[in-house]
């Protein structure tokens, strides 16, 4: 199944995809930001694909003006009622641009709308300001804090205002 | 105020940073405060600094400030 909006499209991850989705992730200025900060290695990136079906989980390159560009996935909680999300653009000519909002507002709606799911949580360590940022512009809001990670949360209230604001801009 | 002043302008607020490192070569994502969040704040202030609509490809297309002006010049924005 694909997702498509915002100038965006979510398509499933096929295995010639590994190999690209693997250099991105293990790219220092990715990594850094990530909670698990160890490198992939082949075998670890071939494990994961095998379990990319499993229940209450998308996974999905992300592709802009048919190229791809970088990788979201959604994560649900057994009962569907809240999830969590996770986000790069890898493709070093659109990193930092606003397709990083087109591809959150994709994946937002997709869960909030589509899946009906309640809430979103989102763990971001302390030192990545730019997606503290990037996620209060979404709505998210800080639920806890201690010296390396943040904690934060999105209702769908908060994230329809916000996407309301943002697609003053992102107008498609 | 000419319409590279205001450019300038714009661009010092939006991304919060002084003037005199806005160059026609300043590249989003080259400084720190360049990024996606930035570029949303510096396409609002654009529209309304200049009374126009971006269309959104123009606002992924805008890489750089010299890549900006190009985009404006499209919208009748003089330089």
């Amino acid at each position: 199944m694909k997702i498509k909006a915002y100038k965006i499209t979510l398509r499933e991850i096929y295995e010639d995809d590994l190999e690209m989705l693997r250099n991105w992730r293990n790219m220092p200025e990715i990594r850094f930001n990530m909670i698990d900060q160890h490198e992939i290695s082949i075998e670890q990136q071939k494990r994961w694909f095998i379990n990319l079906t499993a229940p209450n989980q998308g996974h999905y390159v992300v592709e802009y003006k048919n190229q791809a560009i970088g990788y979201a996935n959604y994560k649900l909680n057994e009962n569907r009622i809240w999830g969590e999300t996770s986000l790069y653009i890898g493709e070093q000519k659109y990193c930092g641009t606003i397709l990083a909002f087109c591809l959150a507002l994709a994946l937002l709606d997709y869960v909030f709308l589509q899946l009906k799911v309640q809430h979103m949580k989102a763990d971001v360590l302390t030192h990545n300001t730019a997606a503290i940022r990037f996620n209060e512009q979404l709505g998210y809001v800080y639920i806890d804090k201690s010296d390396d990670l943040i904690k934060m949360k999105l209702s769908i209230k908060d994230y329809l205002n916000a996407k309301n604001k943002l697609t003053k801009i992102i107008r498609v | 105020m000419n319409n590279n002043e205001k450019l300038l302008n714009v661009f010092s607020q939006s991304l919060a940073v002084s003037r005199e490192i806005i160059k026609d070569d300043l590249e989003y994502n080259s400084i720190t405060q360049w990024d996606s969040t930035a570029h949303m704040a510096l396409i609002a202030q654009l529209e309304a600094e200049f009374s126009i609509m971006l269309d959104i490809d123009d606002i992924i297309d805008m890489s750089s400030v010299g890549e900006c002006k190009k985009i404006l010049k499209k919208y009748h924005v003089k330089f």
